[in-house]
């Protein structure tokens, strides 16, 4: 980031399984360390190989949305809108045309699509929902949040599996720091649906991967046997410094570096090794001269897919070699056991380490690998 | 089928395909206004009254030619659409 341009973060909001609010809403979700994992209860769940997840309670969205703006959005769309609402709120910032927005997301609005596709099978073309259209694109959600918060900057959508939400917040923080936008709230949202639950499970993509041992969410450890599922949305005001000072803003974080890339792999191998010339983190410890030793923590997103913890592990050792074994750094520091995968986790990851640092830490590096291959670092420190 | 039965079946509409909370539906009269930006109505737009019009087509049977026809004051209003939907079906 060069000087004019430095990135910092000014609010957060959140909708997830365990909290809904602001930065103290992430504060105490984070503390707290609430089991927010058990049988999912929304849908029936008879017959899946997996049984678990980590839900938002529907009364979390019908509390904070007008039931005229919530009926015409879909049930990822008002989590999306909710929780960039409250980011905006916890960074008091006005709409215009220097806000934008990025959101990620892993699998969209996956409800909306199956009911559109079923209303075509079952009335062929007096069964396509008008209503329902706009919310099979990926871009919907970002759409829909811009509308409510009144961005009028760059609208980006990114998919990504498991580190969408990273990916997200380091775009958005390129945007800021090249200057195409003052602000932009970024981040991430899933919501947990049958047809892709169910799915998912039969394909043995969920614990308990392949039926091996109990299913529960155990990133890095012994027992790891695949993800579980959660669903919400989290979202932050990444604003340039500059114009953060001027209004007064408080500043939570800095974002000393966003970079991305991706390793070359077959996708969705089933034990991915490679390593990666390219590093991200290796690019931004170089560019913002920080030292490994100097890192406090590093969140990863390793979620309990045994093959991509071990995968993430091994690319962290080979770009850290002499902190291999330091605690919170190797292996790095998952929350999925506490909110349950989803795309809101990336921002999760980013929140918690600008949390970190505003309490004193040294930087943060929040590190994201997914199984094809998509590789997210972004730094986190004090702002100077 | 009566007005009254073609009434019913629109605001059944109106729950189940434009997502009005029923509470809500339960408030309509025949008269109230559906178009937004008139004073107490339901505050439908052009996406509602598209969503609207195919779903009534394919409940009632019948067509609704919204290029040749203004339909401004058939979608004024629930009276004015049952009306409508009945004469449609060669009932009125």
């Amino acid at each position: 980031m060069n000087e004019e341009r430095r990135v910092v973060i000014t609010g957060m909001g959140t909708v997830n399984a365990s909290s809904t609010g602001g930065t103290d809403a992430v504060l105490s979700s984070l503390a707290l360390r609430r089991p927010t994992i058990r049988t999912v209860r929304t849908f029936a769940i008879d017959g899946c190989p997996s049984c678990l997840g980590a839900e938002v309670e529907e009364s979390v969205l019908t509390t904070r949305l007008h039931p005229d703006v919530a009926r015409r959005l879909s049930r990822v769309c008002q989590l999306t809108v909710v929780a960039c609402r409250l980011a905006v709120e916890d960074s008091r910032i006005e709409g215009g045309p220097q806000l934008g927005v990025v959101v990620g997301t892993e699998y969209g609005d996956i409800r909306s699509t199956v009911d559109f596709v079923e209303g075509f099978i079952r009335y062929r073309h007096s069964g396509l929902s008008p209503m329902t259209f706009p919310n099979v694109l990926m871009s919907s959600m970002a759409g829909a949040a811009a509308i409510a918060i009144g961005a009028k900057a760059p609208s980006v959508t990114v998919n990504q599996a498991t580190v969408a939400g990273d990916l997200a917040v380091a775009r958005a923080a390129a945007l800021v720091a090249g200057g195409r936008a003052a602000a932009v709230v970024a981040g991430g949202v899933d919501e947990l649906c049958e047809a892709l639950y169910r799915r998912l499970a039969q394909m043995g993509a969920l614990s308990p991967m392949r039926g091996m041992g109990v299913e529960g969410c155990h990133p890095f450890a012994p027992d790891h046997n695949g993800p579980v599922l959660g669903e919400g949305a989290t979202f932050l005001v990444l604003e340039d410094l500059a114009y953060a000072r001027a209004r007064g803003a408080t500043i939570r974080a800095e974002v000393l570096g966003a970079a991305w890339g991706n390793i070359p792999t077959a996708p969705h191998t089933a034990r991915p090794s490679q390593a990666d010339a390219h590093s991200p983190v290796l690019r931004l410890l170089d560019h913002s001269g920080i030292a490994p030793s100097a890192l406090a923590r590093c969140y990863g997103s390793g979620n309990g897919d045994p093959e991509v913890d071990d995968w993430e592990r091994a690319l962290l050792a080979r770009d850290l070699p002499d902190h291999s074994c330091r605690p919170g750094l190797s292996p790095p520091v998952s929350l999925a056991p506490l909110f349950g995968q989803h795309a809101g986790l990336g921002a999760l990851r980013v929140a918690a380490g600008a949390l970190d640092v505003s309490q004193g830490t040294g930087p943060v590096l929040v590190h994201g690998i997914a199984r094809g291959g998509c590789r997210t670092a972004i730094l986190v420190g004090s702002p100077v | 089928m009566t007005q009254k039965e073609v009434l019913d079946d629109l605001k059944a509409i109106l729950v189940e395909r434009l997502m009005f909370d029923p509470s809500r539906v339960a408030e309509v009269t025949s008269e109230t206004r559906l178009p937004a930006g008139v004073e107490g109505s339901l505050g439908l737009d052009s996406l509602d009254f598209l969503e609207l019009s195919i779903t009534i087509e394919h409940r009632f049977g019948i067509v609704i030619d919204g290029e040749t026809q203004d339909l401004t004051e058939t979608f004024l209003s629930l009276d004015s659409l049952s009306r409508f939907v009945l004469a449609r079906m060669g009932v009125a």
